[in-house]
């Protein structure tokens, strides 16, 4: 019994990259079980259009949910499932850069999906408007289930959970790349992990954005998506600037892993990596750019839609790119056909079949035909359950045997990989052929034609269906019957393959370095701090090389000073504050649409109390360990983790800002009158404000200097003002919304109020993080003060209090000058 | 009647033909590629000379840089997808625009869940649209609630989206023979949506005046 209450523990406190990406896969495909079988139920009522099987709500209820939770909760996630447990042995670092944030990431992204599945249970059911949510059907007036606000509630926790996520990612490719480990060397899936979080970090605050104004209004009264101004579009916009990058986003780690197992299969480096990296640069760049194309036929100005369909079908090129270049990775190459590879070769012409028709999709007068038909629905499909989910389930046969040290049966892999290739395109095929049947419909008797088709349709549904099953079975059977797989067993090249299956808790038994010439060493702390490090890259120096293995053999060495040190370190690095916090926030996300404020207040309370445990542990440094040598290079020398890892943040916090900023402009530009903010607002209140809120962030830098210099009575007393002052802030910011409400200048009175309010109280939201970081540091100051050691922590408070400012600077004109 | 007016449609499947031509010759050129490949380095069928293999365990690959012969590949697919889409532009302002002569405006007001179409002396029907062969018309497109999508699936290109607040327009030229079209909304607008198909009933032009004129 004891044994299962530690097993249990050990998962719900864990901080392991390794076990943090298994609970990400497993929890995935949970949710991959849920959607697919959404996706059976509706596809069966397609077969029988005149069957009353899954009508109306329900039908719309399932295409929605089976949208929302394939994108968001399964695709991705599943691959940053595997991107949790193989970018830090890509890269040879001992873990994630912040290793609870991590954690805290995976239990807000599991209860945000336990949000959309109890989402069914609540008063008015799950969410039914569509996977893309469009306004005004996603207003209260014209959907009042609560399961809808559970939805909406939902992804706004997830995209909190995916930009900590970003922020991981970030730092650890930065910062933790084993020495030798180059920009040029990190292997192709790493490098799409990278790309990916680069359009995660800019589109998921849009998201956010999109979905906070949302729930204003569903729950607050609020009318952004109701009113003439905002409307419609302005959904359209944000959603859209998220939705479009989001299939990059789906796609890129895909890519990345099918170069890697291609290259693993043919001993051949994937063709013109360095091209292929500036494809990526130059796709991650254009997904920015190409968001209306989903609006060619809402009414837009001609001009900007033809420049949005030329940068669409630029697009296409960086993805022929990549296609060639995997396919030229096969030349003078000696092809293994492994389970693995078959999945990853399959993916292929799904991917040239799922591109050649996007490049259809970007011309204006085609896409009028398309929109919101099934030939769309063909088209992504065969993107996303084709190519994107092939090489997930060829990442999971490729690196299932270092996971669990066992094989899995390729006589039942090449069952499901002939099932699902006949099964997909049975099923999708037939729907390129739907081109005027419209998506999300349950019944056509107009169009008795469409029959067949969807029939066949569904035949395939169920084959593919079925190519689940027989990998849940070849999981189930690798899991306990599979044969010992060694640490090695396809003879794969990358630092995974350089430790045992499943790697020990530090990863490598030694550091890993990576020679000039690309070989893997895995040397000794000891050897390393003798030879120096640059000598055993360079290969001057002479390191007993351990760790090279031949195929099928076992990793040897063994460094007994590591192997020790940080399996003690790992031992100790359980912590239940992630997980509570986010049932926290489970229970009251929960609770708030029903207006169960006991139950608020309950989640409310264990969310602040799993903080303030948090905090407790960082102030007590329970966590804090020395950081093992990691490669340091272009742009990044010289800045330490968690400045790359503030910035990064604060990168996503400006597009969350910028994001609500551009809806200000979109709603006053379409508003026939609009009083300027200095005939509404008082400008004295607004530039005392602004007064003291910089004066706080120039307190905090002179704490930051006090600190440096050693003067402990004026490193206090800085802290002292910083935190007075945004208090005093605060203050001001209640007595003005105060006066405004007594005013009857409430928050749903006009448009400009409705903004008005949004956007204060978001930086209000931020000067009281400010406020929490600074009482922090004064309480810290007073038990031990900063020094020159550890002043930095000082400036960060400095710079995000900065960030606050620079904010500011922006809201202070729209709403008390212009 | 305007007889010599281009239907959008027919310029539809011009373009539609075009594409799905550059799709099938490039597609089907970079897929025997791959097919080759795969079949050529096959460990079982290649020579042990013409193989070069240079990862392996303990390895990391490289940044290739080599770029030979796909160069021209991108040059050409690319300018063959630019000069795809940039060929399109003069078709799509010819749609885009008002047509060239109107013969007929309706003003088609989408709700949960149906079509209200109004006829240009007033006469307002829901859901079933009568209309004269060989007619080119003009949809006024607008929506009293919430975001829906006017569209006619036996005439392609006929779609625009039904937004609150927003006036779209829309030209087709009705066919040449009396018949039924339907009208059908391809923007999930709410329980209704799969319900929420209307009729154009395609008749003689005299027949058309006499329904016009009736009560």
């Amino acid at each position: 019994m004891s044994s299962l209450r530690s097993w249990i523990l050990r998962w719900l406190t864990t901080t392991n990259h390794k076990d943090i990406g298994i609970l990400y896969m497993v929890t995935a495909m949970y949710f991959f079980l849920v959607a697919g079988t959404l996706a059976l139920l509706f596809r069966v009522q397609l077969a029988m259009p005149e069957s009353n099987f899954l009508p109306g709500k329900a039908f719309n209820q399932a295409v929605t949910v089976h949208g929302l939770v394939m994108l968001l909760w399964f695709l991705s996630p599943i691959q940053f499932g595997l991107a949790n447990y193989f970018v830090p042995l890509q890269i040879g670092a001992r873990d994630l850069a912040f290793p609870r944030l991590n954690a805290l990431s995976y239990w807000l992204y599991l209860f945000s999906g336990l949000l959309l599945i109890v989402s069914f249970f609540v008063p008015g059911g799950a969410v039914d408007g569509g996977w893309t949510l469009y306004a005004p059907l996603n207003t209260s007036a014209y959907s009042p289930s609560k399961g809808f606000d559970l939805a909406v509630l939902a992804i706004v926790m997830l995209s909190a959970a995916i930009t900590l996520g970003t922020v991981n990612f970030m730092v650890t490719i930065a910062k933790m790349r084993a020495p030798g480990m180059t920009w040029d060397k990190v292997p192709m899936f790493t490098w799409s992990i990278l790309f990916t979080i680069l359009m995660m970090l800019l589109a998921f605050p849009a998201l956010a954005a999109a979905g906070i104004l949302l729930l204003l209004d569903r729950l607050l009264g609020t009318t952004f998506f109701l009113s003439v101004e905002g409307g419609a579009l302005l959904w359209d916009h944000l959603f859209w600037f998220f939705g479009h990058p989001e299939v990059y986003i789906l796609l890129f780690p895909s890519l990345g892993m099918l170069a890697d197992i291609i290259s693993s299969f043919t001993g051949r480096p994937l063709y013109a990596k360095r091209f292929v990296l500036v494809a990526f640069m130059a796709a991650t760049v254009l997904s920015y750019i190409v968001w209306v194309h989903h609006m060619f036929i809402t009414g837009t100005s001609l001009l900007v839609r033809k420049i949005f369909s030329v940068t669409t079908a630029l697009i296409s090129i960086p993805f022929e790119m990549a296609t060639l270049a995997l396919i030229l990775t096969l030349y003078k190459g000696r092809i293994r056909y492994t389970s693995p590879m078959l999945f990853a070769m399959a993916a292929i012409p799904l991917f040239i079949i799922g591109g050649a028709t996007g490049v259809f999709n970007a011309a204006i007068i085609l896409d009028r035909a398309f929109r919101g038909t099934y030939w769309v629905v063909a088209h992504f499909h065969y993107i996303m359950a084709g190519t994107a989910l092939f090489a997930v389930i060829a990442g999971l046969y490729y690196w299932f045997p270092k996971m669990t040290g066992r094989m899995l049966s390729e006589k039942l892999a090449k069952i499901q990989l002939i099932l699902a290739v006949i099964g997909i395109n049975l099923l999708y095929f037939p729907q390129f052929l739907l081109i005027d049947m419209p998506r999300r419909i349950y019944r056509y008797d107009y169009a008795p034609e469409w029959i067949t088709l969807n029939q066949l349709s569904t035949i395939g549904a169920f084959i593919f269906a079925a190519s689940f099953v027989v990998a849940l079975i070849a999981l189930l059977h690798g899991l306990l019957r599979g044969r010992p797989s060694g640490d090695n067993p396809w003879g794969a090249w990358g630092l995974e393959w350089l430790t045992k299956s499943p790697p020990p808790p530090h990863n490598f038994d030694g550091q890993p370095v990576v020679t000039k010439d690309g070989r893997i060493l895995i040397v000794p702390e000891k050897t390393l701090e003798e030879q120096g490090v640059d000598k055993v890259i360079t290969g001057e120096a002479k390191v007993s090389v351990t760790g090279v293995m031949t195929p099928n053999g076992t990793a040897g060495h063994q460094s007994p000073s590591h192997a020790h040190g940080h399996g003690h370190a790992h031992a100790h690095h359980g912590s239940m504050a992630p997980m509570m916090l986010a049932l926290g926030m489970f229970v009251a996300f929960v609770a708030m649409p029903l207006g169960n404020t006991a139950l608020m207040a309950l989640g409310a309370l264990l969310a602040f109390a799993s903080i303030a445990k948090w905090v407790l542990d960082e102030y007590r440094g329970r966590f804090s360990e020395p950081e093992p040598r990691y490669r340091e290079e272009f742009p990044f020398v010289g800045i330490d983790k968690f400045k790359v890892g503030l910035w990064t943040f604060i990168a996503g916090e400006g597009f969350l800002f910028g994001s609500l900023v551009g809806a200000y402009i979109f709603i006053r530009t379409r508003s026939p009158a609009w009083t300027p903010g200095i005939e509404l607002h008082d400008v004295a209140i607004g530039l005392f404000n602004t007064v003291v809120l910089f004066t706080a962030a120039l307190a905090m830098g002179l704490a930051y200097y006090n600190a440096r210099v050693g003067n402990v009575g004026l490193q206090r007393a800085s802290l002292a003002f910083a935190l007075a002052l945004g208090l005093l802030f605060m203050f001001t910011k209640a007595y003005e919304w105060s006066k405004f409400a007594a005013e009857g200048y409430g928050l749903t009175s006009t448009m400009e109020a409705q903004l008005y309010y949004t956007l204060t109280g978001a930086h209000a939201a931020h000067v009281l993080v400010g406020v929490i970081a600074s009482l922090y540091a004064l309480v810290r100051s007073l038990r031990r003060p900063y020094g020159p050691q550890d002043a930095r922590t000082l400036l960060y408070i400095g710079i995000y209090w900065g960030i606050v400012d620079i904010v500011w600077t922006f809201i202070f004109p729209m709403f008390y000058l212009i | 009647m305007a007889l010599q007016i281009t239907p959008p449609d027919e310029l539809w499947w011009l373009t539609f033909n075009q594409f799905l031509i550059g799709a099938l010759v490039l597609g089907t050129f970079v897929s025997l590629v791959f097919a080759y490949f795969a079949i050529r380095y096959w460990e079982k069928r290649v020579k042990p000379n013409e193989a070069e293999v240079v990862l392996g365990p303990g390895k990391v690959a490289p940044g290739t840089s080599k770029i030979g012969w796909t160069r021209y590949t991108l040059v050409v697919t690319g300018i063959i997808v630019t000069l795809l889409i940039l060929a399109t532009f003069p078709r799509t302002d010819y749609v885009e625009a008002s047509p060239p002569e109107t013969d007929l405006v309706i003003w088609v007001t989408a709700f949960q869940f149906g079509w209200e179409f109004e006829y240009p002396n007033g006469k307002k029907v829901v859901n079933t649209l009568v209309l004269p062969t060989d007619t080119v018309v003009e949809f006024k497109v607008v929506s009293r609630d919430v975001f829906h999508a006017f569209g006619i699936p036996e005439i392609k290109g006929a779609k625009i989206d039904a937004i609150p607040g927003i006036l779209n327009s829309l030209w087709v030229k009705t066919p040449s023979d009396p018949g039924e079209l339907n009208v059908v909304c391809y923007e999930l607008c709410g329980v209704g949506h799969s319900l929420m198909v209307g009729k154009i009933k395609v008749v003689s032009p005299e027949e058309f005046q006499a329904f016009l004129q009736s009560s």
